[in-house]
């Protein structure tokens, strides 16, 4: 979409939200209710999605917090202005979301939704417990009169500041790093994210957001009860608009709550006997049909229409389209078209910032005058079990700063579980890691990162429904030297360059191939700005010539002054890279050295090389 | 015995193999050289059924065509994939990953003879019988992943990179295993980045370039060929 389009865009959006506002004075009661309901529905779908879309936790906790903010409001209002119990609803909302996401944000898929219906459950018991049995009233009487056309009002903004709210975190460093937890939770842990936290503060915003609608949603009854408050009606219909939208856009839970809506009250209208199955019907067709929900299509829409139109303009020679199309549009309605609204943001507001963050082809950081001397890693004494099976037993070894240190041995002894061990993945039980004077055992994962070690995976794990531009600029927005996206993307672009994929950044992780795929996590670790490097057998599946160029990248990464320790299976590379080499063999370390030295020893040999390998 | 005819396979607008018409032999090696990237693990894919072709090639299997057959049914048609990554059931023992290898209806009679046989072709298997697969090292994991295509007693053996992230000297049991496998008359399509190996194993190879057929030979004409050397060889 071009700058024009975006602002006859925001135009209309203004225009009509404008509307909105001044439509209740022309509007029957009827009207105005129907406007109450249209509202809190887009504000709690797009509240919900503003957690659930971008992170796939799926939660059913929306009536649990719905109910919050009611009961905040039914309590406070008999001592308290209304403006105040509205605050406090949202605050209510807000820490007991904060203490529900610490307890439960670890558990994973089915757990978590499981945990959440169950918590919508326990508080409409404990509140029908209360009320029966404290106050002895099942009903709690809302005894502030307020016109309709206030809470009219009211849920309008709540619903505008929703959209806008999201949309404009989906564009932050938050909106980035909850799309990585998303996509893969561990790989965010070691680019540097603070996963917990990024879950939990969003969660609670979100509840917040939830709770406030509750509490002006209970101004419009009388009385209310567990029931109303805590029905999980709030939870699925939420669920349902969202998905029928498409979660994974800022404005797609909005559009699929008015449609949600409409649907429903149309179906009341005509079966209004078989209503829940006509409803039924079409959810299944909906979610048969159109999976990703419908924002993606219509996004895809539209960008055949400009594409369309930008083609009869070319042809009459009329305007050249401003940047090329982008393959990426048209690859993945799913979650390629989710990264274009950054690039496009960048180069359409920042030319003369883009030149001034530009930096020079060298992209790696360098330390001054050059590696510091000595150790830039000791493990001492390092153990750990897997039950029985002693995976790493009393392993000590130095990674000589500025230098390539090899860790070899055969398959299962031990290499990637001290990968794991340095970065945090695994805690040790027992033994050090000293990291130029400090000891990082206990560290997490992302503080590791930041303190400036970086690694691959074995099993390749690149964001697979992110763009390749993306997944770097994660690197880039959360390691040890975080920057804004904008800056990201620039340096992003450019390491992509110096691996070789710049012509790729916009392809999705999962169109990647084998080698590409390495490439992206190669770049994504070096954006992270690292001294150490730990790449676990990043040559592994190249052939000869690949494997050349590969051992030059490495070489190349070294020279810029970062410290690499490499699990690899290829000698080729070990003989050429590796000033040091340290060989495993079940747990513990069998040989140290130079290449040459540990490659001849016998030892070495028999459990690893083979007697091929030894002659060569 | 298999035979592709103009297969063309395209990721969106990406096209990944072009034209490309490739002849296997029974009871030979044929290998597939290429640059990563090139359309080889897509060749092997399109062959098992995951990957559909553009309309207007064909693949054919001892004269039937199997463009456009299920998965499942190719398998039992006699064709085995071991894909790139081994893809086990890793909460499953060995011996119930051996036995689902043996799912297809061709392959359930004569089961436990067939396991007998893979346990002694791979005695590290036979040794861990009751071990789950995903506690097992990486190599012990290929093995099992190629004893499980065996299971289902297939025509071919399509071979995914198999050595890949194996440590040297099990590379060298796992090419003395194949080269076994092919004495007994097992015909192998072999996609592997050991150039080297593949044309020690090889009768035939056929070398893909940016998705199409760049050449095809002997292995010892291949080694004659300056461009193979220079691309694949690293010379």
């Amino acid at each position: 979409m071009g700058d024009r389009a975006k602002q006859l865009l925001f135009l209309a959006a203004t225009i009509g939200v404008a509307i909105l506002a001044a439509l209740p004075l022309g509007l029957s009661a009827y009207g105005v209710s129907t406007g109450i309901v249209y509202f809190a529905n887009v504000a709690l779908a797009t509240a919900w999605a503003l957690f659930s879309g971008p992170t796939r936790y799926i939660s059913l906790a929306t009536a649990a917090f719905v109910g919050v903010g009611m009961y905040t409001v039914a309590f406070a209002h008999v001592s308290l202005n209304l403006a105040v119990c509205l605050a406090l609803a949202a605050i209510v909302g807000f820490l007991f979301a904060l203490v529900v996401g610490l307890s439960t944000l670890r558990l994973r898929g089915v757990y978590f939704v499981i945990f959440t219906f169950g918590l919508t459950e326990l508080m409409r018991q404990v509140s029908s417990w209360y009320e029966i049995n404290i106050t002895h009233k099942l009903n709690r009487f809302i005894t502030i009169s307020i016109d309709s056309i206030v809470i009219y009002e009211m849920l309008l903004v709540l619903a505008v500041v929703a959209v806008v709210g999201s949309w404009y975190v989906s564009t932050t460093r938050l909106g980035h790093a909850l799309r990585a937890i998303g996509e893969d939770e561990t790989v965010a842990r070691h680019t540097g994210i603070d996963v917990t936290w990024v879950k939990v503060l969003v969660f609670a915003i979100a509840a917040s957001m939830m709770s406030l609608v509750g509490g002006v949603y209970a101004l419009r009854y009388p009385s209310i009860d567990p029931t109303v408050g805590f029905g999980n009606a709030w939870s699925f219909q939420v669920l349902i608009a969202a998905l029928l939208g498409g979660p994974r856009r800022p404005w797609g839970p909005a559009i699929g709550a008015i449609l949600l809506v409409l649907l429903s009250d149309f179906l009341v209208g005509a079966f209004s006997r078989y209503f829940t199955i006509a409803l039924g019907i079409c959810f299944l067709v909906i979610v048969y049909f159109i999976p990703g929900g419908l924002a993606p299509r219509i996004e895809q829409l539209f960008g055949m229409l400009a594409r369309a139109r930008r083609a009869a303009g070319g042809a009459s020679g009329a305007a050249a389209p401003r940047e090329p199309s982008k393959d990426a549009a048209k690859a993945d309605i799913e979650t390629g078209a989710k990264m274009r609204a950054v690039p496009h943001r960048r180069s359409a507001l920042h030319p003369l910032m883009r030149r001034l963050t530009r930096s020079g082809p060298r992209l790696v950081v360098r330390h001054g005058a050059g590696p510091p001397p000595g150790a830039m890693l000791s493990v001492h004494g390092l153990r750990k079990a897997f039950g029985g099976l002693v995976a790493v037993r009393d392993l000590s070894f130095d990674i000589p700063a500025g230098g390539i240190t090899g860790l070899i041995g055969p398959n299962g002894s031990g290499k990637t579980t001290v990968l794991h061990l340095i970065t945090g993945e695994l805690p040790p039980d027992a033994g050090s890691i000293v990291l130029q004077g400090d000891e990082i055992i206990g560290v997490r994962s992302f503080e590791i990162c930041r303190a400036r070690i970086a690694r691959t995976f074995q099993l390749v794990r690149v964001l697979p429904g992110a763009t390749t531009r993306e997944n770097v600029m994660l690197g880039r927005m959360f390691g040890s030297d975080p920057t804004d996206p904008a800056t990201a993307l620039t340096e992003a672009d450019a390491l992509l360059d110096r691996v070789g994929l710049a012509d790729r950044a916009q392809l999705i992780g999962s169109q990647l191939t084998y080698i590409d795929q390495k490439r992206v996590e190669l770049a994504r670790a070096l954006a992270t700005r690292p001294q150490l490097l730990l790449l676990d057998e990043w040559l592994a599946g190249l052939n000869p010539t690949e494997l050349k160029i590969g051992i030059d990248l490495i070489r190349r990464i070294q020279r810029e002054g970062i410290t690499v320790l490499m699990v690899e299976h290829v000698m080729e590379a070990i003989r050429a890279l590796c000033g040091h080499v340290v060989v495993m063999n079940a747990g513990m370390k069998i040989a140290e050295g130079t290449a040459a030295e540990v490659l001849s020893d016998p030892k070495v040999t028999q459990v690893y090389l083979g007697e091929d390998d030894a002659a060569a | 015995m298999l035979r592709l005819e103009h297969i063309s396979v395209a990721y969106g607008k990406h096209e990944a193999l072009h034209d490309v018409t490739v002849d296997i032999a029974p009871s030979r090696t044929t290998a597939i050289l290429g640059a990563n990237g090139a359309g080889k693990s897509t060749l092997l894919k399109t062959v098992a059924g995951l990957i559909r072709p553009l309309p207007g090639g064909r693949i054919l299997f001892d004269d039937r065509p199997i463009e456009q057959e299920a998965p499942h049914r190719v398998v039992a048609a006699g064709i085995a994939l071991v894909p790139e990554g081994r893809r086990l059931f890793g909460e499953m023992s060995v011996m119930d990953n051996l036995r689902v290898g043996a799912y297809p209806e061709r392959a359930r009679a004569g089961e436990s003879e067939r396991l007998e046989r893979q346990l002694t072709l791979f005695p590290r298997l036979g040794e861990r019988r009751q071990q789950l697969a995903k506690t097992m090292s990486g190599g012990e994991q290929q093995m099992l992943a190629i004893a499980r295509a065996l299971m289902s007693e297939p025509k071919i053996l399509l071979l995914d990179e198999p050595s890949l992230g194996l440590s040297p000297r099990l590379v060298s049991d796992l090419f003395s295993i194949l080269r076994r496998l092919i004495e007994g008359g097992q015909s192998i399509v072999l996609v592997e980045q050991n150039a080297y190996q593949s044309l020690k194993l090889a009768d035939h190879i056929y070398v893909l370039d940016n998705g199409r057929i760049a050449s095809a030979g002997t292995p010892a004409e291949m080694r004659q060929d300056k461009m193979i050397q220079k691309a694949y060889l690293g010379l």
